[in-house]
């Protein structure tokens, strides 16, 4: 399938939304990224595009996380103390 | 200064749990995720004499971590293949069941209609190992780009488009669950205008 990475509605690039997402704008000039985060602030579709990638990786990250159970915890303190 | 193996324990046992949480969904299982942690804290232990006090005490112990995990599972490839990644359409997820519910509900419980977080655990296990490590540490960990490149120790540009594919590679199998599950229609029923733009 041929890739079609669309820009939003607002015709911002998916490129430059993952730009804005991560704040990260090495490789594009300054006037450009001022460009992008004034638009950004205005900018109803972007946000809510970043509103959810945001939530994705909330999503993600809380979804993976895991207990460490009470009787591993035991186990691996006592073999840190065995190691002096 | 450097540290002292004296206060290695109470320095140390802080991050206990969290190595412990990405050890599980690197090595897959409980039992393996244990050995796993007490092999970083061994190592940690051996070589605490060189770890710098009042340096990133954290990001050092989760370089030991990934380190003892891909010595480990050395037969994996260390390097993702590059192939069939970028297949992958930017926002995936977002073009597919945002439209419907965007005003009155957030992001979090939209998505979690579509998957269960079984499914999301059972996308990111399945990640080549270079994407998961990276998910795991930004997405989970809350590590920064710049303290992902020292842990893994790859240049901050690598990080994000590891970052970039493994998130979109998760996008994908996310959206296939819901696909399966009949609550998201499969992907051409989906992509019907760009189908029709494709055979034009």
């Amino acid at each position: 399938m041929e890739i079609n990475n669309r820009p939003l509605s607002c015709n911002v690039s998916s490129e430059d939304v993952y730009r804005m997402l991560d704040g990260y704008f090495e490789g594009i000039d300054a006037t450009r990224s001022e460009t992008l985060s004034s638009h950004l602030k205005n900018c109803d579709c972007c946000s809510d595009v970043m509103q959810f990638q945001l939530g994705l990786r909330t999503v993600i990250g809380s979804g993976c996380r895991e207990e460490l159970p009470d009787d591993v915890r035991q186990r691996l303190l006592e073999s840190l103390h065995k190691l002096r | 200064m450097v540290a002292d193996q004296a206060t290695f324990v109470e320095d140390t046992e802080p991050f206990m749990a969290s190595l412990y949480s990405t050890a599980v969904r690197l090595s897959g299982n409980r039992t393996d995720a244990e050995d796993l942690v007490q092999e970083t804290y061994l190592r940690a232990f051996r070589s605490y004499d060189k770890f710098e006090a009042g340096t990133n005490l954290r990001a050092w112990l989760f370089r030991i971590l990934t380190n003892a995990h891909i010595n480990r599972y050395r037969a994996r490839q260390r390097r993702p293949e590059e192939t069939d990644m970028d297949d992958v359409e930017d926002l995936y997820l977002y073009r597919r069941i945002r439209d419907e519910a965007r005003i009155s509900m957030s992001a979090e419980d939209q998505l979690m209609q579509y998957f269960s977080e079984a499914e999301v655990v059972s996308a990111v296990e399945a990640l080549p190992d270079a994407y998961r490590m990276a998910v795991l540490l930004a997405d989970v960990e809350g590590f920064s780009y710049k303290e992902i490149a020292e842990i893994l120790e790859i240049p901050v540009g690598t990080v994000m488009s590891r970052l970039h594919r493994g998130r979109k590679m998760l996008e994908k199998a996310l959206y296939d669950f819901a696909v399966s599950r009949g609550i998201a229609p499969d992907d051409d029923t989906a992509l019907d205008e760009v189908s029709a733009d494709a055979s034009s």
